[in-house]
């Protein structure tokens, strides 16, 4: 009889745990876009940090989960499946999604590889994803669901030189470079070469006979001195073409994001372009008949101080040594048509 | 019944009349420019796109370009430090124009002139135009230097003599104070300055120094 009660009992209590309903509870962490970005990207559950917590309760009994990411990429499209992961059955558990994969098994899982592309291609995290969770049992009969949006504001990245300024004048010596920082970057890649004439287009002549730095890769840093990157040797005089490409994780070498491509020039340090444009202004500024330009001219002639840039006001780009050279020499032939040079 | 509506027909060909020959109108002002209407004894600063008439008075400052286009788009560049006067006069279907050049530098593009007539004078002297570039320069000694890129002019000393002769391109001829008229040929420094005179777009550029400190150069190109 004790046999039959202990067994009714044990009966009971099963029949028990396994009626009652189970609840999940998806909480997604405050996270940053270079934390989300290998998650998405490389569908890397594990690898990225702590993205998202399942809380399961009961604690009890042999369950399965399946995970399934939608993209909206902006205001006018809607919802676009992404991901699916899946457990393998293990004891019900809260868990993080850096224990899927370690101390939960990963099942069978399929992507969207076009839309995955398409996400590494903006280089960043961008418009809403949104993550249902389904907790299963291990007949994959759904037990519990819930589903939480994270949208992001920011634009696609991208990747843009700071320096050298585009026309700008550099030391042969060294030239710093410095690039925007892209979140999620397996390394950064340097491509250079010399454009032999104006008429070369600044892509023409990256692509042109043998670069002086032929895609090196340069680590996760978004600085370096080219000079130490060299393929061959460059010259004063020379106008290089340079560009930035940035290789995201899970990405591939066809789908890296490149930069604007900017020209600079080097500096003969024999005739530094400084000194000599800086005389060249001072002798135009005194040939001047009316003093104009007295206040640029006494800064000049202080002696301590150099031009450093010459730049159109419309564009903002800097002139070249050659345009810096025909402007002064026109200007020197014409003075009557210099019309102003005050303080900005 | 027609005469009625004659009448305000002739009204409107009256007031035409009576109203003051137009010659041009100022396109392109840059920096300093004074404009003084025939009627007037004021200067006031030029406006772009003011109708210039018959005896208007235009002159510019230090650095400072006027453009003036006329009725038949003709066009005159005036220099800074100019003074010049715009006269015009219709005779038949004719618009006579002659422009007096008090003091500076004048550059002109004029257009084929037909049966009409166009006339630079200057303290000095008086050069007919039809159809051609070049410029003035009238120095505050009043007396005159013509260069001519294109085209023939007729250039006559009021003074003097009275000395008179043809111009052609790239030639220039100087009538000094006394009215002697010297024709020669022109070098490339006048080439240049001709050149100089027909930029006309402003462009700026900045200058920056090592202090941080920044200035801009305007200049016409």
């Amino acid at each position: 009889m004790k046999k039959i009660l202990f067994l009714l009992f044990i009966s009971a209590k099963l029949i028990f745990v396994s009626a009652q309903p189970y609840q999940i509870n998806l909480q997604v962490s405050s996270f940053s876009e270079g934390d989300f970005a290998p998650f998405i990207f490389s569908n890397d559950l594990s690898g990225a940090p702590r993205i998202f917590a399942v809380t399961i309760s009961p604690e009890q009994g042999e369950v399965k989960v399946r995970g399934e990411i939608y993209w909206k990429k902006d205001a006018d499209s809607g919802f676009d499946w992404l991901l699916t992961f899946r457990t393998r059955v293990f004891q019900a558990r809260s868990f993080f999604n850096t224990d899927l994969g370690n101390t939960i098994q990963l099942g069978r899982g399929e992507t969207n590889s076009s839309l995955i592309d398409e996400n590494r291609r903006r280089g960043r995290p961008s418009g809403e994803y949104r993550l249902d969770i389904y907790l299963l049992d291990a007949n994959d009969q759904q037990l519990a669901f819930d589903s939480k949006t994270y949208e992001f504001s920011n634009p696609a990245q991208t990747l843009s030189i700071i320096l050298p300024q585009p026309g700008s004048i550099e030391n042969i010596g060294g030239v710093h470079a410095e690039w925007t920082e892209l979140n999620g970057i397996q390394y950064y890649e340097i491509k250079a070469n010399v454009r032999e004439s104006a008429a070369q287009s600044l892509e023409d002549a990256l692509d042109s006979g043998s670069p002086v730095i032929d895609n090196v890769p340069v680590g996760v840093l978004n600085s370096i001195d080219l000079r130490t990157i060299l393929s061959r040797e460059w010259t004063p005089g020379q106008e290089i073409v340079f560009r930035v490409a940035a290789l995201l994780v899970g990405g591939t070498p066809s789908d890296m994001i490149e930069s604007n491509i900017v020209n600079f020039y080097l500096d003969d340090p024999a005739n530094p372009f400084q000194e000599e444009t800086t005389e060249n202004i001072n002798q135009l500024l005194q040939s001047l008949y009316d003093g104009l330009g007295s206040n640029l001219l006494d800064r000049l002639l202080s002696g301590n101080l150099q031009i450093t840039d010459i730049s159109w006001e419309e564009t903002g780009l800097n002139l070249s040594p050659q345009e810096i050279q025909d402007l002064l020499n026109y200007l020197r032939q014409h003075p009557d048509n210099i019309l102003n040079i005050e303080q900005d | 019944m027609n005469k009625y509506l004659l009448l305000p027909a002739l009204l409107v060909f009256n007031l035409y009349a009576l109203s003051p020959t137009s010659v041009g109108v100022l396109t392109k002002i840059i920096q300093t420019v004074e404009y003084k209407a025939v009627e007037t004894e004021n200067w006031g600063n030029a406006k772009l796109g003011s109708v210039v008439y018959d005896g208007d008075e235009v002159r510019t400052g230090s650095r400072s370009l006027a453009l003036l286009k006329f009725l038949d788009n003709s066009l005159i560049r005036v220099r800074e430090n100019s003074i010049v006067t715009i006269y015009g006069s219709k005779e038949d279907n004719k618009l006579n124009k002659n422009t007096f050049i008090e003091r500076g530098r004048v550059g002109f593009e004029i257009t084929d002139q037909g049966d009409d007539e166009f006339k630079f004078t200057t303290p000095t002297g008086v050069a007919s135009i039809r159809g051609t570039k070049g410029f003035f320069e009238v120095p505050l000694d009043g007396s005159m230097l013509i260069f001519v890129k294109e085209g023939i002019v007729d250039i006559e000393s009021l003074i003097g003599t009275k000395a008179s002769g043809s111009v052609g391109a790239g030639k220039f001829a100087k009538i000094d104070l006394s009215g002697e008229l010297v024709i020669e040929d022109a070098g490339s420094e006048y080439e240049n300055q001709f050149q100089a005179m027909e930029k006309e777009t402003v462009k700026k550029i900045r200058i920056k120094l090592n202090n941080g400190e920044e200035f801009l150069l305007e200049y016409l190109d």
